[in-house]
């Protein structure tokens, strides 16, 4: 019977059967494996996860491998905590709730926080899109972790209108109220290293994404000089 | 059958209890009331006396804990010193955790004497009581999630009292998996099967870690418990979580 459980058509029922069997260990594996097959519902996924878990402490004297499993464990699931941390409008802004959503990839998630169904993003959707880049794969060929952080920058500029702030009664006043440089702030507060997640301000500028801001004089300088006052404090 | 059993109140007991009125006399002296008051109220709920702790809870004057500070009347925010704050705390949670057993007592009772009339259901008749029966489940669960919540947060910021501390986890391992069992148990017998499975994210959660304060065998016996949800599910024609086949 336990191997016909195994056959992948039957593997979602194996593991009732490994419960009542008391193999929690065999459980654990097949739960897990299950969860990273499924797409549909995160709900569900994360269930799956969940119930790996437990059966992951249910185990007598576990090996090596199994803590390393609830390592593992604990990462997607962490994932799915971003996903359903999501704002509601958004949420909404794609036709489903959180019950019936589908697991959405890393990058998925960040292009949600920072994109323009997320109409009010503050600087901690923008933290949170930066604490998402640790879930991309950084080996796979397609995505380019540079670009989605240069992507996550250029929205955070584009929340503000810097005309406005350009103004010459006291630019660098009113620089502090927008939303690129309330990020930078609080990146800098957490003690992210923001050599690794702030791209070079060439490569910023250089963002097409910026449209006619790139252009900008007043623009240019407020950005330049807000790195400069950066590597002053980098450098004492 | 009841899944907690309660031990007794004896002659001791009960000049313990007794003790408290000698604190509750003088209003200055609240503050000092409610700690012994909740040293021994844990006590009890550690030696499952239930109703020896509902005796001693009894004994504080509802809101007591405010009356000593009239600020906190007022502007519902003052700042406390770490060793009141946790009184207080302690005191709303074993308020809660007691609430949450009368519950399901409460519960438990309705369950059972609301069976041999099941076949009455159909009828119009009982549809209030029907409604009346799912709004109490509801405000068990949320009283159940409530105290939960408290009882993380308060095992925080007391580093000082060890023997407290001590207590504290102690009484984690104690209260919450039965509580647990007894959540699974209303909602696999009220057939909400699925949410029985979603126990699983609760227990699981790095917010709560729950799973911490389960002893392996008991992690192993809820399991076994969630597969009868599950096998129970497969019945209704969805797959093992409640899921329509894909």
């Amino acid at each position: 019977l336990g191997r016909f459980l195994q056959t992948s058509e039957n593997q979602h029922l194996s593991w009732l059967h490994d419960v009542n069997a008391g193999d929690f260990f065999q459980a654990q594996s097949t739960l897990q494996s299950l969860a990273a097959e499924h797409r549909t519902f995160v709900a569900k996924k994360k269930t799956l996860l969940s119930l790996s878990k437990l059966a992951a402490y249910a185990v007598e004297d576990p090996p090596e491998s199994v803590h390393s499993n609830i390592e593992a464990i604990n990462r997607e699931l962490d994932l799915i905590l971003h996903q359903e941390q999501l704002p509601q409008d958004v949420v909404e802004g794609l036709g489903t709730d959180i019950d019936n959503m589908r697991v959405l990839s890393a990058k998925e998630i960040i292009d949600l926080y920072v994109g323009e169904f997320n109409v009010d993003a503050n600087e901690f959707d923008f933290m949170k899109a930066l604490d998402l880049l640790q879930f991309i794969n950084k080996e796979d060929e397609d995505v380019d972790c540079e670009d989605i952080l240069t992507h996550i920058w250029c929205c955070a500029i584009l929340k503000d209108d810097w005309s406005e702030i350009s103004r010459p009664d006291d630019p660098f006043e009113n620089c502090k109220d927008t939303v690129f440089f309330k990020t930078l702030e609080m990146a800098y507060m957490d003690g992210l290293d923001l050599t690794q997640c702030l791209p070079a301000v060439d490569r910023l500028l250089a963002a097409e994404e910026l449209g006619s801001l790139r252009d900008q004089v007043s623009f240019q300088f407020l950005l330049r000089a807000g790195y400069e006052h950066l590597e002053q404090i980098f450098d004492k | 059958m009841q899944l907690l059993q309660q031990t007794a109140t004896t002659d001791e007991d009960r000049s313990k209890i007794n003790a408290i009125d000698w604190l509750v006399f003088d209003p200055s002296q609240r503050a000092e009331a409610l700690k012994q008051a909740n040293a021994i109220m844990r006590m009890f709920v550690g030696t499952r006396k239930l109703s020896a702790a509902r005796d001693v809870f009894n004994k504080l004057p509802a809101g007591s804990y405010r009356s000593h500070h009239p600020q906190l009347e007022k502007t519902g925010n003052v700042d406390l010193c770490a060793e009141d704050e946790n009184a207080i705390r302690e005191y709303l949670c074993v308020k809660a955790y007691l609430d949450a057993n009368d519950g399901f007592n409460d519960w438990f009772e309705h369950y059972h004497d609301m069976k041999p009339e099941k076949p009455a259901m159909a009828t119009g008749a009982n549809f209030t009581e029907r409604v009346a029966f799912e709004h109490r489940q509801k405000q068990y669960e949320n009283e159940l999630e409530r105290w939960r919540h408290t009882l993380m947060m308060q095992t925080k910021d007391c580093e000082r009292d060890m023997t407290r501390m001590h207590q504290m986890r102690l009484l984690r391992q104690l209260c919450l998996p039965p509580l647990c069992f007894l959540l699974h148990t209303i909602l696999h017998s009220t057939e909400q099967l699925n949410k029985c499975l979603q126990l699983a994210d609760v227990i699981a959660s790095e917010q709560y870690k729950l799973y911490q304060v389960f002893q392996r065998a008991e992690l192993q016996k809820f399991l076994q418990k969630l597969r009868e949800s599950s096998i129970a599910l497969l019945d209704t024609g969805c797959d093992a979580l409640g899921y329509k086949f894909e």
